[in-house]
């Protein structure tokens, strides 16, 4: 595999990145569910502006990272559904290997909290 | 009507993208919109404040504009112009009847006899003409199997590579060609004359065909790119009817 290593100007797109790729892992999810699954998960942590997502996304999908596809539940409006691809689960595993790397070297020089 | 009509028309007036793109974007704007309406509501805010809450969570920065712009318009924006333009019937007769003029003077100038003169260089465009035939014919197969409008586009580069690559091996041919006869004609001086008319014979039509070879696989770039924008027109068409 490939090194892959976070740039400081993209630190908070590829976090981004990695929070989508790693939501979609566990299944397809529509944009809305994305946000707001991303924003319980942390607790608050991370919260997704709906407009800062849709150029993720579309970027991802063009990337071939993650499959866009129109889904119809029935009764309701038409939806744009996400899919993590086998090349997004690798790229998603590469940045896993990256934000490591890059908070292991963070705490090596801030160190953890003292009791 | 959608209680999001005005915010959609104003983020779409923003979107400065072909109108089928434009169209599948809101309808993915407009679906969120209202899922989170529904999610604000189910936590008790009132419909006013679950449609405001919602707007202003979707809503979008001017930079976020530029950047699903620019993600949509890489290498297609023109593409797209070009197809679209074009789409009144006169348009595409006179274009045909061109292509037609093309093919019909060439062969009436030289009958069948530049075939006899084409240099070896020919047969690796023959072979680029085979692979856009078997392309062409897979792609209507496709179009007939109703495959999505994203995946057909998503295949529109391959009669763009034909055809520059029959250009490439068409002047590269003539280029070698040309150089091998001067070597030729170097090492025999006395059958120059001959020698260069054979290499210019040979080499303009290998030339001539690869430049019909190019035709052809625009011509078949823009009656699928032609298709494939109408089928996305389509397709916008039926998201943008509001339920």
């Amino acid at each position: 595999m490939t090194t892959f290593e976070l740039e400081p100007q993209t630190l908070a797109r590829s976090c981004h990145e990695a929070l989508i790729l790693a939501t979609l892992a566990h299944g397809p999810r529509h944009g809305y569910q994305l946000a707001l699954e991303i924003e319980d998960r942390s607790e608050g942590s991370f919260r997704f502006n709906h407009g800062t997502l849709y150029p993720i996304l579309h970027k991802l999908e063009s990337n071939g990272l993650i499959d866009g596809s129109w889904a119809e539940p029935a009764g309701k409006r038409k939806r744009r559904q996400y899919g993590l691809t086998a090349a997004g689960r690798k790229h998603l595993n590469r940045l896993r290997d990256a934000w490591s790397a890059y908070f292991e070297s963070l705490f090596n020089i801030i160190g953890r909290s003292e009791p | 009507m959608s209680r999001f009509n005005i915010f959609l028309h104003r983020t779409g007036e923003r979107l400065a993208l072909p109108k089928a793109t434009r169209s599948l974007i809101l309808v993915e704007i407009a679906a969120d919109l209202e899922d989170l309406f529904n999610h604000y509501v189910q936590q008790g805010l009132s419909e006013d404040e679950a449609a405001a809450r919602a707007e202003e969570k979707v809503d979008m920065s001017d930079e976020a504009l530029v950047e699903l712009v620019r993600i949509h318009s890489d290498a297609r924006g023109w593409t797209d112009r070009i197809v679209r333009r074009a789409q009144p019937f006169g348009e595409r007769i006179a274009m045909a009847l061109i292509v037609l003029f093309f093919i019909v003077a060439s062969a009436l100038e030289h009958g069948v006899r530049p075939l006899a003169h084409l240099t070896g260089f020919a047969w690796p465009i023959f072979g680029i003409l085979l692979a856009l035939l078997v392309y062409f014919i897979v792609q209507m197969a496709r179009f007939s199997d109703h495959q999505s409008p994203r995946r057909l586009r998503d295949s529109l580069a391959t009669p763009l590579f034909l055809g520059a690559a029959s250009l490439v091996v068409g002047f590269a041919g003539t280029g070698i060609e040309l150089y091998r006869t001067l070597m030729r004609m170097a090492a025999n001086p006395e059958h120059s004359g001959p020698l260069f008319a054979k290499a210019i014979l040979g080499s303009t039509a290998t030339l001539a065909i690869a430049l019909l070879v190019t035709l052809a696989a625009g011509v078949a770039w823009f009656f699928l790119a032609g298709r494939v924008a109408r089928l996305e027109d389509d397709v916008a068409r039926t998201f943008m009817e509001v339920k």
